[in-house]
This record gives structure tokens, C-alpha cells and sequence, in this order.
């Protein structure tokens, strides 16, 4: 049973067009589904727990989406409100915003992660490249926190059985 | 690094190997390898195998690799559900007339080397386990489930570890052998008792310290 879900919420969606071959008459088909677009996305890779707390290592990864935003020279309309931090904090230009994560400084960090009912009590970048940042988070226990549209639930006492 | 005395466990994040410094360590206790769950379709997806109690000496190793394995996609389309990514990845979902099949979930696994997959033949894993199968789609079987795992053990053919459900009940490809390590406790495996559907994998690892010997005096008498 994991101990870390990952929610996503729907954020933007786009059209991709898909065929289908029918399998009696062999007539090829072709027809949209939408399919979720994320602009990056946070994942936890592992957790340990020590004397200090338990220990989650993770990173931030801007996808092909957002590097495809981030290049964009004008922002897009829906993005001012909906790129808004955790702190609360909006950027205006979005493309700027996405590189700042992508190639985030240690005090973006506070920015990038919102912990709720319990405290993060130390929070260090491992490794910076591009367009990813790794992360380890020391936590005192169970919690919830938010990445821009991807909210993880991390709870210890889940872990194996 | 891994200090002696921890317990870490591994959680699904991209699919690819996490590199587990394991210089100060001895030996390694596999506590669970948990296969990811297949996607759902019309049918729900197979949960993926476990691997338990693994013991391996890996004194003369430097580097352990960890993978995780992603559930398989589900799918209420006609299109078909993604396969889940891992060691190996599961097999893609079919479109269907009305409804699609799911994917089946990748294979999580723990190994001494991060070879490619072409190396699979040789690799030097330690234990794995498969992904689930993909659920059903109208008439269309559901994605494989990843390669199958096998906890090993010198000479000894232990049970399959994934064994999915859904449409393709079994993951596509078999477990392999070959191992530098010394498994000291080959440990048991599980079929369907891992990851359940649409869930992730998961693996768990506690990294020891042998016990020296005992000094050859100790047991002297006294004079």
C-alpha cells in the first residue's frame, strides 16, 4: 500500500487526436480526447524517518509543457491567476515564474511548498539542474502538502501492508 | 547514504532507478518489493506481485539500484490506458469499439547495476516484482502487467513474483537470474500481493551492518 498519493487537479486540458482501427472491418477512425496538460509536476522518490523526523526526498521537474510555456515570450491569458504560489504570491509573467522553478534558488523553495498541520522543519536542495530541483524535506509526522496542482498526501504509517 | 539502521522506502516517481550509496553498508534486508497495480478499464486491474524478506550480502557492492513501478492507465474511453513505467514497462491499453483496455503496471525492482534493458538477460537484480495486468476493455484483453520477478537464490527456482489480473493476466515477460550478490535469505514470493489496482508500487529496504566475528579468544578459559 503506497504511503504517498499524488492528487492532481485539472488544470488545462488539451485536445489530442487519436485513431482507431476497427478490428472486424479494419476501417481506420480518428477521433479527440482531451488529455491533462501540467506545467511541472512533484514527485517524492523515498522517505526515511530518523531521530530528527522523517526524511522526504523528492524533486520538481518542469515538463516539456512547461519549458514549451516557459519559452513562450507573452504569457498566457489563463495563466496569471491560475500560476499563483503557495505562499500566495503571483507572478505576472509566467514564463519567468516556470523558470524560477525550473532552476529554483534555496528561497524559492519556501515559495514551491505549503505544509499544512504540521511544520517543515528543514528543507534543503540537493541538486539543481535545469529544469529540475531536488529536494529533501525533514517532516515531524502524517501531512498533506501542495505543489501547484498536484497536492501529495504522505502518511507513514501506511507503508507496507 | 544509506546509514546503517535505516529503513527507507521507496515510492514511485518517474519511473527511473534511484542510486542508493551503500558504501558503509553489509547487508541489505529487502523488506517488501510491491509490485504496481494494472489501470482499470471495464475490468479492474490485477495488483502486482510482492517479493518479501529478501536478505543479500552486499559488502562488495558500492551502489544499489531501486525502481519503482507506475500503475497502469486506466481508461472509460475508447482509447486504451497507458502502460505503467518501471524496470520494465507494462503493456499499452487497446482502443476499443465502446470501451478501451487499461495498461498494465510496470515492474519494480532492486539490482546492483543499472543496466539497460537490453542487458536484462545478465542483469545482477536481487529481486523483483511484476507489475499487474491491465483491466478488460469490451472484448479486448488489457494490458500485459511488467516482467514477472523472481526472488533469487543460488541454485533454487523460487515461485513468480507478479502475477496481474484483468484481461492478460501475466506480465509479458519472464523473471531472469543471475546475481552478484550472495542472497542469504531468498525470501518469498507473493503473486497479486502487491500494489493493488491503479496503485503504484512500493519498496522497502533496511540497510544493516554484519556482526563481526567473534574474536577467536573469547570462548578462551581463564587461567
Amino acid at each position: 500500500m503506497p504511503s504517498v498519493e499524488y492528487l492532481s487537479e485539472t488544470l488545462v486540458w488539451d485536445t489530442e487526436t487519436r485513431e482507431y482501427t476497427d478490428p472486424d472491418t479494419g476501417e481506420t477512425t480518428t477521433y479527440d480526447v482531451e488529455v491533462e496538460q501540467r506545467p511541472f509536476e512533484v514527485r517524492i522518490s523515498k522517505w526515511l524517518e530518523r531521530d530528527d523526523g522523517y526524511h522526504l526526498h523528492g524533486f520538481v521537474e518542469v515538463t516539456p509543457f512547461g519549458q514549451q510555456l516557459a519559452a513562450e515570450s507573452d504569457p498566457f491569458a489563463w495563466v496569471t491567476d491560475t500560476y499563483e504560489t503557495a505562499s500566495g504570491v503571483t507572478e505576472t509573467v509566467v514564463s519567468e515564474w516556470l523558470r524560477g522553478v525550473g532552476a529554483v534558488q534555496a528561497s524559492k523553495l519556501t515559495e514551491i511548498l505549503s505544509f499544512g498541520g504540521v511544520d517543515a522543519m528543514d528543507a534543503t536542495i540537493t541538486a539543481d539542474e535545469t529544469w529540475r530541483m531536488d529536494f529533501e524535506v525533514v517532516l515531524s509526522g502524517a501531512t498533506t502538502f501542495d505543489i501547484e496542482w498536484l497536492t501529495v498526501n504522505f502518511d507513514p504509517n501506511r507503508g507496507g501492508n | 547514504m544509506a546509514q546503517v539502521g535505516d529503513t527507507i522506502t521507496y515510492t514511485f516517481s518517474d519511473g527511473s532507478s534511484v542510486a542508493e550509496d551503500i558504501s558503509n553498508i553489509d547487508e541489505i534486508e529487502i523488506d517488501y518489493v510491491d509490485g504496481p497495480g494494472g489501470g482499470t478499464a471495464v475490468g479492474t486491474g490485477g495488483a502486482g506481485g510482492r517479493v518479501e524478506n529478501v536478505v543479500a550480502d552486499v559488502s562488495e557492492s558500492s551502489t544499489l539500484y531501486i525502481w519503482v513501478g507506475g500503475a497502469g492507465g486506466s481508461t472509460n474511453t475508447r482509447s486504451g490506458g497507458a502502460k505503467g513505467i518501471g524496470r520494465y514497462d507494462g503493456g499499452d491499453g487497446t482502443s476499443g469499439a465502446y470501451d478501451g483496455s487499461a495498461g498494465g503496471g510496470g515492474t519494480s525492482e532492486v539490482s546492483l547495476q543499472n543496466t539497460e534493458a537490453s542487458d536484462s538477460a545478465t542483469e545482477p537484480f536481487i529481486a523483483a516484482a511484476g507489475g499487474g495486468g491491465g483491466g478488460d476493455g469490451d472484448a479486448i484483453t488489457g494490458g500485459a502487467g511488467g516482467a514477472r520477478g523472481r526472488a533469487i537464490s543460488e541454485g533454487n527456482s523460487p515461485p513468480l513474483g507478479g502475477v496481474g489480473g484483468g484481461g492478460n493476466a501475466e506480465g509479458s515477460v519472464d523473471g531472469h537470474s543471475g546475481t552478484q550478490a550472495t542472497i542469504t535469505g531468498s525470501g518469498t514470493t507473493v503473486s497479486g500481493g502487491g500494489s493493488a489496482a491503479e496503485k503504484n508500487g512500493e519498496i522497502q529496504v533496511t540497510y544493516k551492518q554484519s556482526v563481526p566475528d567473534a574474536p577467536s579468544n573469547l570462548n578462551a578459559e581463564v587461567q
